[in-house]
């Protein structure tokens, strides 16, 4: 599953995702230790805090389910003949806000590129930034930018091009007196 | 002027005027005044020179060591005092320059002159009145 940009969104909101307010279910959580591998991940998708592990079937690819299992494995712990499943296991909020990070930080960056390709000598690469500027704009939005925060970012890309430019003619300076000397 | 020469002028002309678009762009056109692009060749001049300088100065050591090359650092050091020569007259006609634009920005002396006395005696009757 891809979006717009050709982000792969689907590791996680495909076949994993979590359910709340469910009632806690402390009794499946403790299985005899002879069961255990097989048990253990089926108790992994009921969760003590009343999160549930959701697969669907078909469409999970084995990569993702063998590193599941893995870290499924790591939060169990066997006490003789039980097994109690920690809840560190729980990891779906945090997920989704680093998912939310990663996208926040590359549309960011994107956004940096093409507002300073706004001022480009060139018309057409001008034009096309312009019009690209807007769809980064709506992306931005929609995970949760503020204008101050894209004023800020403008303003500091503004600054870096105008010392940019600054550094540009001194070198051409350069170069022209140098070759008014040696040439 | 060789062609080459002439190319290489070409495309610096070319580089400053995309560099002006792109500063007319970002709105700082005004920055890069005629005087301020001559003070730049100024300073690129100057730096220049001080290089130059250092250059001479280490082939002028290397001269004094008994292993060196003296028949091809003589050569090079003629060179470069020649270079120093162009470099200077260079630095002159900037600052002549300089000043040639400076005088065109004040115009005519007298009459700048004139036009300051009187207004700098008029805000002194004001500051008066408003003291009185």
């Amino acid at each position: 599953m891809t979006n717009d940009l050709g982000l792969n969104m689907s590791f996680s909101m495909a076949r994993e995702h979590a359910v709340g307010n469910r009632a806690p279910r402390r009794e499946q959580a403790i299985v005899p230790a002879g069961e255990q591998p097989q048990v253990a991940q089926e108790q992994a998708a009921n969760r003590e805090s009343g999160l549930r592990w959701d697969v669907e079937d078909g469409s999970v690819d084995e990569g993702r389910r063998d590193s599941l299992d893995m870290e499924l494995a790591h939060d169990t712990v066997a006490i003789g003949h039980t097994t109690v499943i920690t809840p560190q296991a729980v990891r779906s909020p945090s997920a989704a806000t680093s998912l939310r990070q990663q996208m926040r930080d590359r549309f960011v960056n994107l956004y940096e590129q093409t507002y300073s390709n706004c001022f480009h000598h060139n018309r057409l690469v001008a034009r096309v930034a312009e019009f690209t500027v807007g769809n980064i704009l709506s992306q931005l939005a929609r995970v949760g930018m503020s204008t101050q925060e894209l004023g800020e970012i403008r303003e500091r890309v503004r600054g870096e091009l105008i010392s940019q430019l600054h550094t540009n003619m001194e070198q051409v300076a350069y170069d022209s007196a140098m070759m008014e000397i040696v040439a | 002027m060789s062609k080459k020469k002439t190319a290489q002028k070409k495309l610096v002309n070319e580089l400053r005027n995309q560099l002006f678009i792109h500063a007319e762009r970002l709105g700082v056109r005004e920055q890069y005044s005629p005087v301020v692009m001559e003070e730049l060749s100024q300073d690129a001049v100057k730096k220049i020179l001080t290089e130059f300088y250092m250059e001479r100065a280490n082939i002028e050591y290397e001269l004094s060591m008994i292993t060196s090359d003296k028949k091809e650092n003589l050569i090079k050091l003629e060179r470069l005092n020649v270079y120093i020569r162009k470099a200077e007259v260079l630095l002159e006609r900037h600052n002549k320059k300089i000043e040639q634009l400076l005088d065109k920005n004040v115009g005519d002396e007298k009459t700048t002159l004139w036009a300051l006395k009187k207004r700098y005696q008029s805000q002194n009757k004001k500051r008066i009145q408003v003291a009185a």
